[in-house]
């Protein structure tokens, strides 16, 4: 090996470990190197496990890992970053203040009050993740935890119709044969039997289904998104003590980081927002859940009414420049400018 | 954890409001396994259209109803049961004549604060896993507005967070009832009017949980009472006013005027914003289809 010689009394094992490997004579990674597991155990007294573990450990070479598992340089975090394929939200606006749209490996949060689409925007995500190879897509599926029941079959039906037309429209105009069979594929069946839906009814499910979480994406490795809408109405309630929450809440983020990087997938929150009352009793709103929670989402994204126009600004991004983006809720789902002026709905007009 | 399988055949029910037009800007009405909010202020018929929907859930599904029956939670006094009597001739279903619609309304009254809205709740749980009659798929709270909103004026920042506990709480048990035994579940609410932000002195937030509309109610600008949090409790908020104008209908031989009465979609995770007219008669709540065509 060309590593250099590590101590054996250096390595990251247990010390009694290492206290074994020393009595039996090993003295540097030099005097592991090829040797089997099998042959190791044997000659240190040790369990093959362990001596598997031994050979690991000490197999790392410098410069690779350094000794720390699962450190990587910034050369390769960035080639990951740039290869990674983005989920497109259908608004060209939205999608290019987000960078391409929503990322995966990262948390992505929305924040935002009631009405102003956050589910819609789930929704939306949890088809659009499912657009074919051959447009650009993941052709993945979601995983879609609701806490509030409000995610509606018929609304997921019509956005994941619309996104099919979408595409079958945009392959037969552009003529190409791979596009043209991937998308003649999609159905709203397909779509629907794609999103993996689960709804959690109090926190106690909501981490349950957190912890299913890794042996589900294990299952099922097509999964490219995680959307938890909302990850707080459960944490409104119920909560005498506020130390207990924030544990809890930082546990969460934990695992959903550690999810969003192992398996790669891009996890969407949406989160309620809050007035707040500062000492000289302005009120102003901020996102739910407190300062800690803050830190959980890689980036933050605010939704906003102005005016009657919906938008979207880039609260927090270790990345994103803070831009603000308009976007639609339209009965296709979301989508950028709004759709040509037709007839309103029949109202009744009053007479006179 | 076990994921639920999608397909789209799984539209929840929905109940009719008992007129078309109205229904047509519900799609089919209000929908279960959903929390409706009714908001507009005194008079602005929530109550009218609450008894209405006690007696449309006992039709059957081919007349749009949910054929079960309804929990009325009154807290507002004495239930205004002969106005229920005499909505239930217009509004039988077609089917079944002979049936009395009192046989499947549940009341509850004298709840006088919000521990006793949650109690009661409670209790109900009991009337939808085991049913004396039909199945219970229709729960109306009228109002919430009624036990909660007084919080004293000069109330402290400990009970607000006090009372957003409890709405919470009771929002989260109306959520489990909507999905576990898929009941529809209408909460009625109060408005106050709207402060301006130049009027307060910069005190005063805007509203953000009107969907970004300006809500008028009788002319004056308002917003739904209970605030912000409670607005995250509800699926679909729904406002009620009245419009400053009175009408005729054409067959109308005595020329009654009526109110005409605007039912506008503030949010709501499967309706688009829109808005419609309706009115209040003796037969109940009815879109003015006869109108302005």
């Amino acid at each position: 090996m060309a590593g250099p010689r590590l101590e054996v009394l250096g390595l990251a094992l247990a010390p009694g470990l290492r206290h074994k490997l020393q009595c039996a004579g090993f003295r540097t990674s030099a005097d592991l190197e090829g040797i089997g597991p099998v042959d190791l155990a044997r000659e240190v007294q040790i369990t093959p496990e362990e001596a598997l573990l031994v050979l690991k450990v000490a197999s790392v070479r410098q410069g690779q890992q350094g000794g720390i598992t699962g450190a990587r340089s910034a050369q390769q975090l960035y080639e990951r970053e740039a290869a990674a394929k983005r989920i497109i939200t259908f608004c060209p606006e939205l999608d290019q203040v987000l960078g391409g749209g929503i990322a995966s490996g990262q948390i992505t949060e929305f924040c935002g009050v009631p009405g102003v689409g956050k589910t819609q925007l789930g929704i939306q995500l949890a088809v659009d993740v499912q657009i074919p190879e051959a447009f650009g897509g993941l052709a993945g599926s979601a995983v879609y935890i609701d806490t509030e029941g409000s995610f509606m079959v018929e609304r997921a039906v019509e956005i994941a119709d619309a996104c099919c037309r979408h595409l079958q429209r945009s392959a037969a105009n552009s003529g190409d044969q791979a596009k043209q069979q991937s998308a003649s594929a999609l159905s709203r069946d397909s779509m629907l039997a794609n999103i993996h839906y689960f709804r959690v009814r109090d926190h106690v499910e909501q981490l349950a289904a957190l912890q299913t979480l890794p042996n589900f994406l294990q299952q099922h490795p097509q999964v490219r998104l995680i959307v938890i809408d909302s990850i707080t109405f459960h944490f409104r309630q119920d909560f005498q003590d506020m130390a207990l929450r924030t544990r809890i809440l930082a546990q969460m983020a934990q695992q959903l980081m550690q999810l969003a990087e192992d398996r790669d997938v891009a996890v969407v929150l949406m989160n309620q927002v809050t007035t707040k009352i500062s000492g000289d009793d302005q009120t102003r709103l901020v996102p739910a859940l407190g300062d800690s929670w803050a830190h959980a989402a890689t980036s933050r994204v605010i939704l906003f009414w102005q005016d009657q126009t919906r938008c979207a600004f880039i609260y927090k991004s270790p990345y994103l420049p803070a831009r603000t983006a308009q976007f639609h809720i339209t009965p296709e789902g979301v989508r950028g400018k709004r759709p040509q002026k037709r007839a309103r709905p029949k109202d009744v007009r009053a007479p006179g | 954890m076990r994921p639920r399988p999608l397909s789209a055949d799984l539209v929840w029910p929905k109940c009719t409001l008992g007129c078309p037009l109205l229904d047509k800007v519900l799609r089919g009405g209000l929908a279960s396994n959903s929390i409706t909010e009714l908001v507009g202020e005194a008079a602005a018929a929530k109550t009218q259209t609450c008894l209405q929907l006690l007696l449309c859930a006992q039709k059957p599904a081919s007349e749009g109803g949910l054929a079960g029956s309804a929990l009325y939670i009154y807290t507002e006094g004495d239930p205004p049961l002969r106005r229920l009597q005499e909505l239930a001739n217009y509004q039988k279903p077609s089917s079944c004549p002979a049936n009395n619609p009192f046989d499947h309304i549940y009341i509850e009254r004298d709840i006088t604060s919000g521990e006793e809205l949650l109690a009661c709740l409670e209790r109900v749980r009991r009337l939808l896993s085991s049913p004396p009659g039909r199945p219970l798929r229709l729960i109306v709270i009228d109002s919430i507005a009624y036990i909660f909103r007084d919080v004293g004026d000069n109330a402290s920042v400990g009970a607000y967070v006090e009372r957003t506990g409890l709405l919470f709480q009771i929002a989260s048990l109306l959520r489990r009832y909507a999905d576990e035994y898929n009941v529809a579940v209408v909460v009625t609410n109060q408005v106050m009017d709207a402060v301006s932000a130049a009027e307060s002195g910069g005190k005063a937030p805007a509203a953000r949980h009107t969907g970004g509309l300006k809500l008028m109610s009788d002319g004056r600008q308002v917003i739904p009472a209970l605030g912000l949090a409670w607005a995250n409790c509800v699926h679909t908020r729904i406002f009620l006013a009245r419009a400053q104008q009175m009408v005729v209908l054409p067959d109308d031989a005595v020329q009654q005027a009526h109110i005409l009465r605007t039912m506008q979609v503030v949010f709501s995770p499967y309706l688009p914003q829109s808005l419609c007219h309706y009115l209040v008669t003796q037969a109940g709540v009815i879109s003015p289809e006869n109108l302005g065509r």
